[in-house]
């Protein structure tokens, strides 16, 4: 979802008078790509949402400080992506609900904790996928969404921006505060790292 | 092995940005080396999964927080007088502000007082204002003023009621497209513009209570046999459906109780609750005005049994749709005009009972917008509204879920605004009907299905267990699908028991 220029650029300057609607309205705008992001670097929802909520109120308390030379959306993900890797960094992951089963409690079996897991596994990816997608198409991006839970944070940050959000190169680099040359390089080795992952797993 | 390659024209191979020259070369190359065809095959099969990632709706209450932040941080700078951002046209803009409010407070002391000793000089005075407001009544456009009792608890429910300017005409009767700014009109009339004597906001504690009654269930349905592979074609749709609605409905601390008697509709009732209805209902004025598929009509007056249930259906888009009734009035009721194979869509019952008489409010939404209005809602950080179904359609495809909590307990639950629970019958079982109609880019899938649904099932029951009025976490699960016959398939028992 796309806001007009005009419109956007309206909202931010709304924004910038005190008006809480106008700034309610961008943040409603964007809440969606936000979250998402942040999702696909904190892989578990309630940890998505803490993250969320904490970027949004950072873009409350700071979007005085909005200067407008880059783009909202791109300022805001970067807002998002900082938090994101700094709570994967603290360790604030949710490890014993991991979706994936790959976190620290996949060792334990059997009662109650073995069926939470195993429900819980089940949530985010069969939910998500679409129902056209194969089951072998499914268990191959399951299994996609594990490695890359694995590999360097900085190369997830830059494989979950440039193929999930799908931005370009400029804006991979705007957000992640590097070089466009540098985003490239670290591109490519994410994906080496990440199809390293892949073949470990399968 | 990549550390014998050129990294750059790699990459530019992978993101699709190598001139076409380059690209014919490394393809050659590619040709010539296996090891490195599997390297790019795989790398290539990578980036296409992961750029098929789907986008995942985030939680309701998300947004409500962050607007809850930007008050607090707007009212901290009230408060500690900081100035805020955009300083001078701000600090102006308060200023005139407050000139214009003492200018008039002072006017209207003024007429005020002019008022007063022109009333005590004329004899007259007393007739000529009964006749006045009469005069004044049909300046406005036959508008009538209604007079509501105030009642007991005002803080339970707002009942919106408009009145329509043209009672001979009514809204319900115009085209769709025209429906638009006449609807448009009408929210404006009545909730946004100010009151100016079209509207009358009364509050009533007693509709939410009797809206509750509708999600009692009576008896659960019986289970003959299913046909397999139907089952399996729509099971995995069916959970997946289930699955959104518990996301959709947990975070809105909403309740997924639905109607079950009888089980003959389509109608989801968007509740809205006290003081929100006015902010809902600019909300969903404006949702109409984008939405080609949504229009808002006025319901005229209308009296319901006690007992009674009532219906309303409309054949096609083009005809006029007759409007709903809602007994309550504090609530909007959203009907789905649900396709069928024969082209003409037929729109949901709304199910009360009561004895109220007033106005209610219809939003006529196709099936597949539901979702787009739920989205819609929460991305103008409305979280007052809860949708929930009432119903389903008879010869289409639904699902019941019968869920019994072994243990008795009706211990609200923080955060549940509908303690839903209370209204169970002995047996504590509620029937959890839903529609996936609503979900129009799901299609079938011919998944081999039973343990994922089952393991779904169980997933989703997991995430409604919160809602749950449990201690033990130990729920009875009944899981049953029912055919487009409206034969209910195997009714499979499971206990499901979690930390």
């Amino acid at each position: 979802m796309v806001m007009e220029p005009s419109t956007e650029q309206h909202l931010i300057e709304a924004v910038k008078t005190g008006d809480r609607g106008a700034l309610g309205r961008l943040l409603s705008e964007y809440q969606y790509r936000i979250y998402n992001v942040v999702l696909r670097m904190v892989r578990h929802r309630d940890d998505a949402s803490d993250v969320t909520q904490d970027v949004m109120l950072k873009i409350v308390e700071h979007i005085d400080d909005f200067q407008g030379r880059s783009h909202i959306m791109t300022w805001m993900i970067r807002i998002a992506m900082n938090l994101a890797i700094s709570h994967l960094r603290q360790g604030r992951v949710r490890a014993a609900l991991s979706l994936d089963g790959a976190g620290p409690d996949q060792g334990s079996s059997g009662g109650d904790a073995g069926l939470y897991r195993s429900l819980a596994s089940h949530i985010p990816d069969h939910r998500e996928l679409r129902p056209d997608l194969g089951v072998e198409q499914k268990e191959s991006i399951v299994l996609l969404h594990r490695a890359l839970a694995k590999i360097d944070i900085d190369f997830k940050a830059v494989l979950v921006l440039r193929d999930i959000d799908q931005m370009d190169y400029q804006q991979v680099a705007e957000v992640l505060d590097v070089p466009v040359g540098t985003v490239k390089s670290r591109l490519f080795r994410a994906r080496l790292a990440l199809r390293q992952q892949m073949n470990r797993l399968t | 092995m990549a550390g014998r390659y050129d990294q750059q024209t790699l990459l530019g191979y992978l993101e699709c940005d190598l001139s076409i020259d380059a690209r014919r070369r490394f393809e050659e190359q590619l040709r010539l080396d296996g090891p490195l065809r599997k390297l790019v095959n795989q790398m290539v099969q990578d980036r296409q999964q992961l750029r098929q990632t789907p986008q995942v709706q985030p939680p309701l209450d998300l947004l409500c927080e962050a607007q809850e932040q930007i008050n607090q941080r707007l009212e901290r700078q009230l408060l500690l007088s900081e100035t805020p951002p955009g300083t001078g046209l701000h600090r102006h803009q308060g200023v005139y502000k407050r000139l214009w409010v003492c200018s008039g407070i002072a006017a209207i002391v003024i007429i005020s007082v002019s008022a007063y000793f022109l009333v005590g000089l004329n004899p007259f005075a007393s007739s000529i204002t009964a006749d006045d407001d009469s005069l004044l009544v049909s300046r406005r456009g036959q508008v009538e003023l209604p007079v509501y009792p105030l009642p007991d608890d005002p803080m339970v429910g707002v009942v919106a009621s408009r009145i329509d300017q043209e009672k001979s005409k009514p809204l319900a009767s115009a085209d769709s497209r025209g429906m638009q700014p006449a609807m448009g009109e009408v929210l404006g009339d009545m909730q946004l513009d100010g009151v100016e004597g079209t509207a009358s906001i009364r509050m009533d504690s007693k509709v939410k209570k009797e809206s509750q009654e509708d999600v009692v269930p009576e008896d659960p349905i019986g289970s003959p046999g299913i046909d397999a592979e139907y089952l399996a074609a729509i099971s995995s749709l069916v959970t997946r459906s289930f699955l959104e609605l518990v996301e959709i409905e947990s975070h809105a601390t909403s309740v997924l109780a639905m109607h079950a008697n009888p089980p003959e509709t389509v109608a989801w009732q968007l509740v809205l609750t006290g003081a929100s209805t006015k902010k809902c209902l600019a909300t969903l004025r404006e949702f109409a005005n984008h939405s080609k598929q949504a229009r808002l009509s006025v319901v005229e007056q209308f009296s319901v049994e006690a007992s009674g249930a009532s219906c309303r259906v409309v054949d096609d888009e083009d005809e006029p749709p007759i409007p709903e009734v809602s007994v309550a009035t504090d609530s909007l009721t959203v009907v789905t005009e649900k396709p069928r194979p024969g082209g003409s869509q037929v729109a949901g019952y709304q199910l009360s009972a009561g004895n109220h008489e007033s106005r209610g409010y219809v939003l006529h939404v196709r099936g597949d917008q539901i979702q787009f209005m739920l989205e819609f809602l929460n991305a103008h950080g409305d979280q007052s509204a809860s949708l929930r179904p009432i119903g389903h359609v008879p010869q289409s495809d639904s699902v019941q879920l019968f869920l019994s909590p072994a243990n008795q307990s009706k211990r609200p639950v923080d955060g549940m605004s509908q303690p839903w629970y209370e209204k169970l019958p002995a047996g504590n079982q509620v029937d959890i009907v839903f529609d996936w109609s609503f979900l129009a880019d799901w299609q079938p899938s011919r998944d081999p299905v039973w343990g994922l649904f089952d393991m779904e099932v169980e997933a989703a029951l997991h995430v409604i267990i919160n809602e749950l009025p449990v201690e033990k976490n130990r729920v009875n699960v009944d899981v049953m699908v029912i055919q487009e016959s409206g034969v209910e398939g195997k009714r499979e028992h499971q206990e499901l028991v979690v930390e």
